[in-house]
């Protein structure tokens, strides 16, 4: 029986005991972050899509493998996003961003959004020039609000570690958005 | 921490110092108490950090339901077809790579001296080693003698 209260770790257990239904609960909890965070990291939505399909299967797969005493099971499933995400990143003719497509109108609330838009896809033209792990870094850090320990952990790397690889991403992100217009 | 340390801090990690690595966060608030123009330095830092978020604001906000429907539909239907991972796998596939090689080689040593501890298999005395040779022989040949 499975009950909306269940903690993830919970779930974990009955999922690795092959309860189907309670993989279901776990995946209606954390499919939209999942998609999110694999959308941050790719900029493209059916990539997303497909990595967290792909992401949540691995879950099923192999959730005898994942250990509570080890790791929260949102780092284990964000851990499983990054890779997915990164090795998608790494394949021949892959394109981190959509086409703009038409602007509808010309209104002033709509040059607002123009200007907003037009902001957001700079910063993701830079974040897309990133190294694969230093875009990790900012994503994690600061589009999903992780703290460095958290963020660190996904990354299976030590925090003084991830410290110096953000501070390298912030670096170049302030080189290549101009230090002096941030909007 | 001087203003150049906190400045280069900032730089490093950001505008919410209580995000910082903890053995900073006390004397990153202590220069900041004491320093107008640190805190005119994080509301800069501020904007930043804010640019680097904003666009993952409307991944979130603007999931249509649908599209993550369709996305539960299909990890529930794999998850009832996808068989799990099987129990060896599930404990070898809990230690690390270097642990599981060394326990396969472990394994194989172990075959060997015992092998070795055994001795030779037990001979059959020589006239039952005819008698099954023999046997076989007839077994062999059985039809095409008749």
């Amino acid at each position: 029986m499975v009950e909306a209260s269940d903690t993830d770790d919970e779930l974990m257990g009955r999922v690795a005991g092959g309860d189907a239904a309670a993989f279901d609960r776990l995946a209606a909890r954390h499919m939209r972050r999942a998609v999110a965070l694999a959308q941050r990291m790719t900029g493209n939505p059916s990539d997303a899509d497909e990595i967290a399909q792909e992401a949540f299967l691995r879950v099923w797969q192999h959730a005898g493998r994942w250990d509570g005493g080890r790791a929260a099971f949102t780092t284990w499933l964000y851990r499983i996003v990054m890779n997915l995400a990164i090795d998608r990143g790494r394949r021949p003719g892959w394109s981190p961003l959509e086409d703009a497509g038409d602007l509808p109108d010309q209104t002033p609330d709509a040059l607002t959004r123009i200007a907003e838009r037009q902001t957001a896809e700079r910063v993701n033209r830079a974040l897309a020039a990133l190294p694969d792990r230093q875009r990790a870094a900012v994503v994690l850090f600061h589009q999903e609000g992780l703290s460095l320990r958290q963020a660190a952990e996904i990354l299976t790397m030590g925090e003084s570690a991830f410290a110096s690889l953000l501070a390298r991403a912030r670096a170049a992100l302030k080189a290549a958005l101009g230090p002096d217009d941030p909007a | 921490m001087t203003d150049e340390d906190f400045l280069r801090h900032l730089d490093d990690y950001g505008a919410s110092p209580q995000r910082w690595p903890a053995e900073l966060r006390a004397a990153a608030d202590a220069a900041l108490a004491r320093s107008p123009a640190l805190r005119a330095a994080l509301e800069d830092a501020a904007a930043f950090d804010r640019l680097l978020a904003a666009p993952a604001a409307p991944a979130l906000l603007e999931m249509e339901d649908a599209r993550v429907a369709r996305l539960l539909s299909a990890v529930g239907a794999a998850a009832r077809t996808v068989p799990q991972e099987g129990v060896v796998m599930l404990l070898l596939g809990r230690m690390p790579r270097r642990r599981v090689a060394g326990f396969c080689a472990a394994l194989l040593a172990l075959g060997w001296f015992a092998g070795h501890l055994a001795g030779p298999l037990p001979s059959a005395p020589r006239s039952q080693e005819l008698a099954l040779l023999n046997d076989e022989v007839v077994t062999l040949f059985d039809g095409e003698s008749r």
